[in-house]
């Protein structure tokens, strides 16, 4: 595999994937603070 | 439940699944090019993220202008959404096209007209994304940043055209052309599912977010009240 490539995926699936885990940890701690206070 | 909310797992999946299928593809279904080589393969995930990126920006164009019509913060809140997830989609399209250009051109980075326009467009955004942060007041906030995203999209038709209206270095368009695809089949359907796998991924990003910001804002004015 070609070393470049293989960071070029790495990069793009880090990117995404951090995005991704980012706004699910919020939407949950979100979420339940929303029942909580309702 | 409601109906949208039991559509956002099903999408998730759906994404999942897609995403997993579209890297098999790209690394055991699509032929190595013969002349260029592994590094080839960057190509599908820079054509499907440049793909999303225009996708996002023409959203974040759309529902400015309909916010400024309705004044309604739902618009705002797909705007913000969409121009987040379109500047992370060029960021990877610029990554993934230096990595081939420094494979096939010798070098990282050149002035070309399309590079430099799609920089000028990451530039655009990156500055949308910084007003959002530094404007407190939401209406205010929409209404600035709905101003930028219908002039900073103006970028989006340069970009396509750039490789037309100027000598470029970049590739001409291998799928829409006036005699068809001029891509082997294997490397075509795989850019295809990739375009389709990355859109999919763009709407579920969208709506994730959506819902972190409309929960952001009921909050906000939880505290205010």
């Amino acid at each position: 595999m070609n070393g470049s490539m293989a960071f070029g995926y790495i990069f793009t699936a880090v990117l995404y994937g951090a995005y991704w885990l980012r706004q699910r940890r919020r939407l949950s701690q979100l979420s339940s603070r929303s029942e909580g206070t309702n | 439940m409601n109906e949208k909310s039991r559509r956002t797992p099903v999408l998730g999946a759906l994404t999942a699944v897609s995403v997993v299928v579209f890297a098999w593809m790209c690394f055991f279904y699509a032929p190595e090019d013969a002349v260029q080589g592994p590094v080839q393969r960057v190509f599908y995930p820079h054509v499907g993220s440049a793909w999303v990126a225009s996708i996002a920006f023409f959203v974040v164009f759309v529902v400015s202008i309909r916010f400024l019509v309705t004044r309604d913060l739902s618009w705002d809140a797909w705007a913000a959404a969409s121009a987040e997830i379109g500047l992370m989609f060029t960021s990877a399209t610029l990554v993934l096209g230096m990595i081939w250009g420094k494979a096939v051109w010798g070098v990282y980075w050149t002035w070309d007209p399309r590079l430099t326009s799609v920089l000028v467009l990451w530039l655009l955004y990156l500055s949308y994304v910084a007003l959002r942060a530094y404007v407190v007041e939401p209406m205010r906030r929409a209404r600035y940043s709905a101003i930028l995203g219908i002039v900073a999209f103006l970028d989006v038709p340069i970009i396509y055209f750039s490789v037309k209206l100027w000598r470029t270095l970049h590739p001409q368009p291998v799928v829409i052309t006036a005699d068809g695809p001029q891509l082997p089949t294997g490397m075509l359907i795989t850019l295809l599912f990739g375009v389709f796998t990355f859109t999919l991924l763009y709407f579920y990003l969208a709506r994730l977010r959506v819902s972190v910001l409309r929960l952001m804002d009921q909050e906000r004015r939880k505290v205010s009240a």
